[in-house]
């Protein structure tokens, strides 16, 4: 006999005691104190961001690129990851070229990792990407990479900038999934990302930067 | 199992930790913390009971159908990509990893937080296989460093103080200065285990919720290190107990939501991390392969008892032990199980069996601080009371079903007569007024030492008379009133 | 709120028997002053919760029934302890699962009440301090805090005493270590638990301790007396009825 068989007689064996599934009634604390007004819902958001350590700018559809150029500038990155192709791509690839100060040289994840691990791993300060929504209740940004978006780039690079609109914030997670129908077909891999790395393993201090990002940027479109 | 150490003596143990000024300190100060970062999270009393009751019912919901939802999680997986083992015993599982291991052509394992890794044994395995598991936790990389086990399930390395972790950095990291500063410590962490993801081909993570309806692997952390365990490597190995399965993907968000706050205090972790397949054709990164281990390892015995069933709700957040007060005078170590504290108190006698942990479920004053604050109810006190019937209950026990393993591991006929006796005397009024009356009448003559009891008090002082005295001349004189 | 009971029973438990009889005496003027008839069976000994919560469920049984027996009739059970209070209400039904006591002991558990939840709840009482101002802190125990819920009674009668001033003490819902038999069976445990309850007890500068449990007493009082403090804990009837006691009812 497998495990398989031996595991699944042992627990068909036992007394079986039918428990109902919860109601909608019953989610719904899941939900309802996590509902907010527009003001509210960004003010949480940040909020909640800013407390554990993200930068947060507010920008329009028009000035984030030059924002990411003032800060690609101050923080002395030495090359910007972007997507493959991305909505982000355009505007980025712009604005550098009429750039007249120096700015840090672009690169694009468009090969597999195995091609360029180690540039990724050792050579790459920061790496930009757009996101899938956003969540009010918990200041979360979701992450569903893709191939132009690959997961390992809001992971390695010590610096994660993330362009959320306020338009894709949501309340909250059950709320999200459920009007999105997450269950119909999940990604690879979905991350909700709160914050810059961090860990509070020696005797309780917090410090960030453990293993992931040690920056996390938010870009937030307040006009779209 | 095949146990990698002499048996553990809890009792000694025990003791000792509670007599180390030191330890009980740190104890102290650490689980003050963690019980004040909760109670900011949750100051809606009745927010929090709903949503206890909700962790509870999606909890129960799924154990009642585990057997079925444990088959639709794999068939999801399989259809998803990922390749799903099943393990009895921790041998089985060690076994299934190290084959893994070979397959992918590699002697090492980078590892994100697993306590069922823990439980199994696993990197003494496969030392003893001449192949090498990394901790890339910082919490767990401490603790392995120091050749320690994890005294806490969700803070490994909470025993420690950052002049412990100072000196252990400097003597067993290559080229590694003195500093007592902890972002520096982390720095040099993030910087020695940066190069191991690199390099590592195979990475070993925990699960925090698996989901049936849509094979989901849910881990939650705050390092990165999980994720990078999970998506550098080529191969992700992820390893389970059996109970971890909820069925539906909306399950995840309360199920979350009671975690993190009981846990650590915080909203939600800085990654929450869904897992539904390898990489997929086209997609630039990930690992290639993912497997699934699916561990037993005696939560089938617990869930041969609807009452003990219960044991297997656990989320796994640590607030048991956090707000234990044997838990924060004796630590984690103490207790010589992977899994410390009131939870520890309940699972491990069925991962282990009742002759290897019969001192566990007396440990307690079933003072009920667990069961207050546990995200999905578990009445641990009841739990602690039926282990302890199973202790006392000789195997061959007439109309006893026979559940635990090491039933009567604590049976003794010297004790056993003693309660008989205890039972009698209380049971029959005669008996007892006699009692009672050596009590009070022979108070004096009770040895000053009387044990166990005078290590920390007084020896107790019988009254002159008994309240069964009193009332009788009290009614008298009132009687006589006119 | 429906009209008090004229008769009730008393439950002393066996520690309050043996160590500290003044408070079921004290329980019973109390009582009586509000015109209740208190009825203590001489056959009562204990709730049986020593061998319940050690396993042994038979012998629990036994001294479980001896009790239901010398208690008969419908009158309110009043007893002077959350613990054996909270055996007594919330362990006695599932000690008799599936036996043939079982509806007794259901009919039993629901007559069960906690001294300072009677007060409170049935009885509606109002105190009137007469005592010197004092200095307390209270010592809830573990089952009358959370499986009696009757932390808030014994607090309601205490705010009712206007010279009594309760303060608060360091990790004040944290068990005293007693545990019954585990302060025999894990002593330097219950030694480390019961060296904290009294360090942060002493340090509260109070002058005295009030508790609804004697079995914390017992714990806490002999480990006061072992470190030679002054300070001692008192039952909560005692310290009720000593300080309203009017003066014609000492004569």
């Amino acid at each position: 006999m497998t495990a398989k068989t031996r595991i699944l007689s042992r627990l068909r064996a036992a007394p079986s005691q039918q428990k109902a599934a919860p109601s909608a009634e019953d989610y719904a604390v899941a939900q309802q104190p996590w509902r907010f007004d527009s003001t509210e819902r960004t003010s949480r958001f940040k909020d909640l961001l800013t407390a554990v350590q993200t930068e947060i700018h507010d920008c329009t559809s028009e000035t984030w690129p030059q924002t990411l150029a003032e800060l690609a500038a101050q923080k002395g990155w030495r090359n910007l990851l972007l997507p493959e192709n991305s909505p982000l791509n355009n505007a980025i690839e712009q604005t550098w070229q009429n750039s007249v100060s120096a700015l840090p040289p672009l690169q694009h994840y468009d090969q597999a990792i195995e091609a360029w691990r180690e540039a990724l791993f050792f050579d790459t300060d920061a790496a930009i990407t757009g996101c899938h929504a956003a969540i009010a209740a918990t200041g979360s940004i979701v992450l569903w990479p893709s191939p132009s978006e690959p997961r390992l780039m809001s992971l390695v690079p010590p610096t994660h900038i993330v362009v959320v609109k306020q338009s894709q914030l949501a309340d909250n997670l059950l709320d999200l999934m459920q009007q999105q129908q997450w269950q119909q077909g999940m990604p690879t891999n979905l991350v909700l990302v709160s914050g810059p790395s961090k860990t509070s393993d020696i005797q309780r201090v917090t410090a960030y930067g453990a293993h992931g990002p040690k920056a996390l940027i938010v870009l937030f479109l307040t006009d779209c | 199992m095949s146990h990698s150490h002499p048996l553990h003596d809890f009792r000694a143990a025990s003791s000792h930790a509670a007599q180390d000024p030191t330890q009980r300190h740190n104890t102290r100060a650490a689980m003050d913390f963690l019980m004040q970062r909760r109670a900011a999270q949750f100051p809606d009393a009745d927010e929090l009971s709903r949503l206890r009751d909700l962790g509870q019912r999606i909890r129960q919901r799924a154990l009642s159908r585990l057997p079925l939802l444990l088959e639709q999680l794999e068939a999801r997986c399989v259809a998803n990509g990922i390749q799903v083992h099943w393990a009895d015993t921790p041998a089985e599982a060690c076994e299934i990893v190290a084959g893994l291991m070979r397959q992918a052509n590699s002697q090492e394992i980078i590892k994100g937080k697993s306590m069922v890794s823990e439980e199994i044994e696993l990197n003494h395995f496969l030392e003893a296989q001449g192949m090498t598991a990394l901790e890339s936790d910082m919490g767990e990389f401490i603790v392995q460093l120091a050749h320690e086990k994890p005294s806490h399930i969700i803070m490994p390395a909470i025993h420690k103080t950052k002049v412990d972790i100072a000196h252990l950095f400097h003597d067993e990291l290559p080229r590694t200065p003195y500093t007592e500063d902890v972002d520096e410590l982390i720095q040099i962490g993030r910087h020695a285990l940066r190069q191991r993801f690199f390099t590592a081909k195979v990475g070993l993570s925990g699960v925090n919720v698996a989901v049936a309806e849509t094979g989901t692997l849910v881990l939650v952390e705050n390092e990165g290190n999980g994720r990078l365990t999970t998506s550098a490597p080529e191969m992700h190995i992820a390893i389970t107990g059996i109970e971890k399965v909820v069925e539906k993907l909306e399950d995840v968000p309360p199920i979350l939501s009671l975690l993190t706050r009981s846990a650590t205090g915080q909203p939600i972790t800085t990654y929450v991390n869904m897992i539904s397949s390898p990489r997929k054709a086209g997609e630039k990164d990930g690992p290639q392969q993912v497997h699934l281990v699916l561990l037993d390892n005696g939560r089938s015995q617990a869930y041969a008892d609807l009452q003990l069933r219960e044991t297997l709700q656990c989320i796994r957040c640590g607030a048991c032990m956090n707000h234990c007060p044997v838990y924060t005078r004796i630590g984690g170590h103490a207790y010589g199980t992977t899994y410390p504290g009131p939870i520890g108190k309940i699972i491990s006698p069925h991962l282990l069996g009742l002759d290897d942990t019969k001192d566990l479920p007396s440990a307690s004053t079933l003072c009920g601080a667990c069961s207050e604050v546990c995200p999905v109810r578990i009445p641990i006190p009841e739990l602690l009371l039926r282990l302890r019937q199973e202790s006392v209950t000789p195997e061959n026990e007439p109309n006893h079903p026979h559940t635990v393993r090491g039933q009567g591991a604590k049976y003794r006929a010297t004790e056993k007569w003693l309660w008989r006796s205890w039972a009698r005397i209380y049971s029959q009024p005669v008996l007892y007024r006699a009692s009672r009356f050596a009590a009070t009448r022979l108070r004096g003559l009770l040895p000053h030492d009387v044990g166990a009891w005078t290590i920390a008090r007084a020896k107790p002082q019988p009254a002159a008379k008994s309240l069964h005295e009193l009332v009788a001349e009290y009614q008298a004189t009132q009687g006589n009133q006119p | 709120m429906t009209s008090p009971p004229k008769t009730v029973y008393l439950f002393g438990t066996c520690i309050v028997d043996i160590f500290f009889p003044t408070a079921g005496i004290s329980a019973i003027k109390l009582l009586e002053r509000e015109g209740i008839e208190v009825r203590y069976p001489q056959a009562q000994s204990c709730c049986g919760q020593p061998a319940y919560s050690s396993g042994y469920l038979t012998e629990a049984r036994s001294v479980a029934m001896a009790q239901m027996m010398a208690f008969s009739g419908d009158e309110p059970i009043v007893v002077l302890s959350g613990s054996c209070a909270g055996m007594m209400k919330h362990h006695y039904p599932s000690l008799f699962d599936g036996l043939p006591q079982q509806t007794q002991a259901r009919a039993f558990a629901a007559r069960i009440y906690e001294l300072t939840e009677f007060l409170t709840k049935v009885l509606d009482i109002k105190l009137c301090d007469l005592g010197q101002p004092v200095e307390i802190a209270l010592h809830t125990s573990c089952a009358a805090r959370r499986e009696m819920g009757v932390r808030d009674t014994s607090l309601a009668l205490l705010n009712q005493l206007d010279k009594v001033v309760l303060k608060q003490h360091d990790h004040e819902a944290e068990c005293c270590g007693f545990g019954g038999t585990f302060s025999v069976r894990h002593p330097h445990i219950s030694a480390a638990m019961v060296e904290d309850k009294t360090s942060a007890l002493k340090a509260c500068g109070v002058q005295q301790v009030v508790s609804a449990d004697c079995a914390c007493l017992l714990n806490i009082n002999g480990a006061l007396e072992k470190q030679g403090a002054a300070l001692r804990g008192q039952h909560i009837a005692d310290f009720l009825w000593q300080r309203t006691q009017h003066v014609e009812a000492k004569q």
